[in-house]
């Protein structure tokens, strides 16, 4: 009971509002601290970069726009930038579905529901090297398991790692099968937090399987989605290694997406400043694809 | 209660359904690494034969000392599991406080500082690497843990996901803890943290995880072999043109075994939660 | 007397021990940055024992720096703070040459009192020497320590099969190697004669390497000697891309995209690689033998080559220890020692002729083949923006031998691209088209 006068004491003292300036900006002390110390520098270093000519060692010099200039005019840029664009239509929303349909799968009391989990989480913990080869045998045009099996129900061979229409595709799969443990783990946690008085509830008011997936689940974890909606914009914007290691951006530039053209100048070209301005390009498109993101999911993003 | 329930048919054929489902899923997502450690196992001329061959004739241990014949791998563990847990530890201190406020407090900034959080995330990596050395070069910090484990404790992600969670907490229990005289930051150490034990958790692998295969970077910040970590031990069976598979996959199953056990036990965190959910009262 | 004893002992004893101090006070650490594993590692950790042997008051420290080389040294020397030497992939010091970033070992060290004799320069092999300069300058960037070519390996089972005989293979012309192949291939069953490493981006430069002898046999060349144009759209180096257009769809005797490690699982029985896969070969259960290139219209035999420097870096704290180390080095003793365990080819003559490495190459099957192979290689004519160049090179064949694009119209667009991107570099840096210039004056 002592407590109660304490905190009225303190409210007089500090109106609501301030206290919880202070506290807010308390709270962000260490991650300020971090900013300034180890991202200022970075981004305005880069930011100054994309505005030089810079081969790596030699003199910096100032050049404007020109970077920039090259960017929007070279074609191979935009063909990079479209097959971002195409990985990330089709990654982001399947990984996203398959995840939480596993999740739910696998937030059930079951027997050895502990090794199933650890089993979907393998291939997160696995070397990407190691898993790589395995898929480039499974998507082997000739000898690959996926093909056997095609051909056995009688389907053709497909060239899944050859056939430029094919590989981006395959790549996405292998994408969403790596990544789909660690999703798995994110939605699993998210469903720990869903009341289960709601599902009983819903039972109660008659609600099927279904209606209890589309009333209490779907929203429950929306904040989880939009959540893993962001990121997996931001990470399949950023795709990189595990394209490096299945086509190296080919068949005919068929996977070669933004990343690697930025990489190419970065370490290959030697043309650091011009990288720095095709990661500033990346960093804006990223940026106001989260805004429309987040405007739009306020409709659909129920938080508590 | 469940048990008699799940003697009913259609339970079992549910359950039955079930399992079938997730043992599929769970061989496509376990075969690739059943090969890594059946590879660790064979002699060279067994890798790659003329028709897949998943097994060896005769289990080859001898990879196994070889391989860690290699590099000092006892040290690169102890340096890999010093740094993973320490950036860990101060990673889930840093993002609980910065989600708290980005989540459950008002004042003016907040959402500016919301998205120049995600923001850091937005420029690549690749861009960062030169100005993060000079930093470190600066502080004299090359070579050091220092290194290793600072540049690391910062993890927009983590923020941003914890945020999440912490937004999905009924305010009415902060508005009842400050009825009963909490304080705020004993509403997040007493009510929100609790709560969120799956989301730290999630957080806490997923660093230590990445910690665990961070390749590149510890090789540009550190000189000497006795800083190095597990991922540069299996880098040693690859170079430009060749790879040793036998080694290197018997490295990188002692590299990822310790992780799948760490895994398997910090599960209990992620399940405990359903115990946790006594809102409705 | 006891007591005169006892003072000179003491004073022996402190003498000794500022001696001491004073050796350790002058012992210098230099580090140098390396990829090296396995064998070469090996190698590494024997020289360096040697050499401290020599030079007690030089401790080498090598530091791994693995798939992080460029990036570290750009950072490391951006902050400068670069080691005092560097192990570098072949042709990769000319950027740090023009940037000046590494010392010119010839105005630095070679030519000075402490240096190599033009005896001892002519000892490596003579395109050693053409790897090692910059935009033609005749100078010494870095001193090459391994030397590598590659060959055709073929599946001996295999290649007996198709009634050849693998101890005896007539094999030279274009004409030939194409029937050669062609006979082992059984496309239904997916068995291929040739795999034709056509790869882009990072893989890029394994593809020129692989091609580049092909264009020269065709009497053709991949950059004009002048630096200003490329020279892969002659009507010779495009009959290297036809060469190989026939191979894959007339004679049938390749493919461009084989099962993952075809050759280890011997679906494909030719297979191109360099002499440091020979453990390898040696661990398969098929028996296994080299061809050297075949030889085109021209009638003369190429091999692609390549030689892996060590430079030693201007902001090095102790360049001078830095250069006897890399001086030691490549003494013919140290470097016959090094090219044995590390499975490299010596980069010096003398190596190559003395008695022990002899021995080496008639005990290591495929080995004299690789050596005869570097009697025959060719340096990659330099040209700056290297891999963007290839990179469009190699894009365009890809597109032709893949039949999506007409090989004239390919590699004509792609040639005037390069030509551009070639007027751009020049354009952007005067100083250096300036003093390329000068050099192609002196030259004539």
């Amino acid at each position: 009971m002592m407590a109660v006068p304490q905190a009225k004491r303190r409210r007089q003292w500090l109106s609501m509002k301030t206290e919880q300036t202070v506290l807010g900006y308390l709270c962000l002390i260490p991650t300020f601290v971090y900013a300034a110390v180890f991202l200022l520098f970075p981004i305005f270093y880069s930011l100054v970069l994309s505005f030089q000519r810079w081969r790596l060692y030699g003199n910096q010099e100032w050049v404007g726009f020109d970077n920039y200039r090259r960017i929007f005019s070279d074609s191979v840029f935009w063909l990079s930038l479209k097959n971002a664009a195409i990985y990330a239509v089709f990654f982001v929303p399947l990984s996203i579905i398959i995840a939480l349909a596993v999740a739910i799968l696998l937030n059930q009391k079951i027997r050895g529901m502990k090794w199933y989990r650890t089993a979907y989480f393998v291939p997160v913990v696995s070397s990407t090297v190691a898993v790589a080869v395995v898929w480039s045998f499974l998507f082997d045009t000739h000898y690959g398991l996926v093909n056997d099996w095609l051909t056995r129900i009688g389907l053709n061979r497909v060239g899944w790692l050859t056939d430029p229409d094919i590989a981006m595709f395959s790549v996405i799969i292998f994408s969403i099968w790596k990544s789909l443990g660690s999703n798995v783990v994110i939605y699993l946690a998210a469903l720990q937090g869903v009341p289960q008085h709601l599902y009983e509830a819903a039972r109660i008011d008659g609600a099927g399987r279904w209606g209890q997936f589309r009333y209490i689940t779907l929203p429950m974890v929306s904040p989880t989605t939009f959540f893993m909606l962001i990121m997996g914009l931001i990470g399949a914007f950023q795709v990189f290694e595990q394209i490096m290691i299945m086509t190296g951006g080919g068949p005919m530039r068929a996977t070669y997406v933004v990343y690697m053209y930025m990489y190419d100048y970065a370490f290959r070209y030697s043309e650091m400043g011009y990288a720095a301005a095709v990661g500033y390009i990346m960093a804006i498109i990223i940026f106001i694809l989260t805004v429309i993101n987040m405007k739009v999911s306020g409709k659909f993003v129920h938080y508590e | 209660m469940i048990s008699a329930k799940s003697l009913r048919p259609r339970q079992l054929v549910r359950s039955g359904l079930t399992h079938a489902v997730l043992l599929a899923g769970a061989v496509i997502m376990i075969l690739p690494f059943f090969w890594m450690v059946t590879t660790s196992l064979k002699e060279m001329w067994e890798v790659f034969t003329p028709e897949m061959q998943w097994l060896p004739e005769v289990p080859v241990w001898r990879n196994y000392a070889d391989a860690w014949m290699y590099a000092p791998f006892g040290r690169y563990y102890f340096n890999t599991i010093f740094v993973a847990v320490s950036v860990v530890v101060v990673q889930l201190i840093i993002c609980g406080l910065a989600a708290y406020a980005l989540s459950r407090l008002q004042f003016p900034g907040r959402d500016i500082i919301f998205l120049g959080v995600l923001g850091t995330m937005m420029l690549p990596g690749t861009l960062m690497t030169v100005p993060s050395y000079l930093i470190l070069h600066w502080l004299k910090w090359i070579d050091t843990y220092y290194a290793l484990i600072i540049p690391s404790v910062f993890n927009a992600f983590g923020i941003f996901l914890l945020r999440q969670f912490f937004m999905t907490i009924p305010r009415e229990l902060d508005d009842a803890a400050t009825i009963d005289g909490c304080s705020r930051i004993a509403i997040l150490w007493r009510i929100i943290m609790p709560l969120s034990k799956a989301a730290f958790a999630t957080i806490g692998i997923f660093t230590f995880m990445g910690q665990w295969n961070s390749y590149i970077w510890p090789l540009i910040v550190t000189n000497s072999e006795e800083m190095r970590m597990i991922s540069v031990g299996i880098s040693m069976f690859k170079d430009q043109f060749n790879t040793q598979w036998t080694l290197m996959m018997a490295a990188s199953t002692t590299a990822t075994l310790p992780l799948l056990v760490v895994f398997l036990f910090a599960q209990r965190f992620f399940i405990e939660g359903i115990t946790l959910t006594g809102l409705k009262g | 007397m006891f007591k005169k004893v006892t003072v000179g002992l003491l004073v022996v004893l402190v003498c000794l021990t500022m001696a001491s101090v004073v050796s350790f006070a002058q012992t210098k650490t230099i580090t140098m940055y390396h990829a090296f594993t396995a064998n070469t590692l090996l190698a590494l950790r024997n020289l360096i024992n040697d050499f401290q042997k020599e030079y007690p008051n030089i401790r080498v420290r090598a530091e791994y720096v693995g798939d992080a080389l460029n990036q570290k040294i750009q950072a490391a020397v951006t902050a400068g703070n670069p080691p005092d030497l560097a192990w570098l992939h072949s042709g990769e010091h000319s950027e740090y040459a023009r940037t000046g970033a590494i010392f010119n070992l010839s105005e630095r060290f070679i030519n000075g009192p402490n240096g190599l004799s033009e005896e001892e320069l002519n000892d490596f092999f003579p395109i050693m020497k053409t790897y090692m300069e910059y935009n033609y300058d005749g100078n010494w960037w870095g001193l090459p320590v391994n030397a590598t070519t590659m060959a055709f390996v073929y599946n001996a089972d295999m290649v007996r099969q198709a009634g050849y005989d693998p101890d005896n293979l007539q094999v030279e012309t274009w004409e030939e190697f194409a029937e050669f192949a062609a006979s082992l291939t059984n496309a239904r069953d997916g068995i291929y004669g040739l795999h034709v490493p056509v790869y882009t981006g990072g893989l890029a430069s394994y593809f020129d390497w692989f091609f580049r002898p092909f264009v020269w046999t065709a009497g053709g060349k991949f950059v004009e000697d002048d630096l200003q144009t490329v020279a892969f759209d002659s009507p010779e180096a495009k009959e290297a891309v036809q060469f190989f257009y026939d191979l894959i769809y007339t004679y049938e005797g390749g493919t461009l995209s084989p099962p993952s490690q075809a050759f280890d699982m011997g679906k494909v029985a030719i297979h191109l690689d360099g002499p440091w896969s020979i453990p390898q070969f040696n661990n398969l259960r098929f028996e296994w033998r080299a061809m050297l290139y075949p030889v085109g219209p021209s009638g003369q035999r190429f091999h692609p080559s390549a030689a892996e420097p060590v430079v030693i870096f201007k902001d090095a704290k102790y360049p001078e220890e830095a250069w006897e180390f890399l001086k030691f080095w490549v003494r013919p003793d140290n470097l016959a020692k090094w090219a044995i365990t590390s499975g490299y080819l010596p980069t010096r003559r003398s190596v190559m002729e003395a008695e022990e490495y002899r021995k080496v190459i008639e005990e290591t099957p495929g080995l004299a083949v690789f050596v005869q192979g570097l009697e025959y290689g060719a340096t990659a004519e330099i040209t700056p923006e290297y891999n963007k160049i290839v990179d469009e090179y190699t894009a365009a064949v890809e597109l032709i031998l893949n039949q999506k694009a007409d090989l004239d119209e390919a590699i004509d667009a792609a040639a005037a691209k390069c030509n551009e991107i070639i007027a751009q570099y020049w354009r952007d840096n005067p100083q250096e088209y300036e003093d390329l210039m000068k050099v192609l004056q002196n030259k004539e």
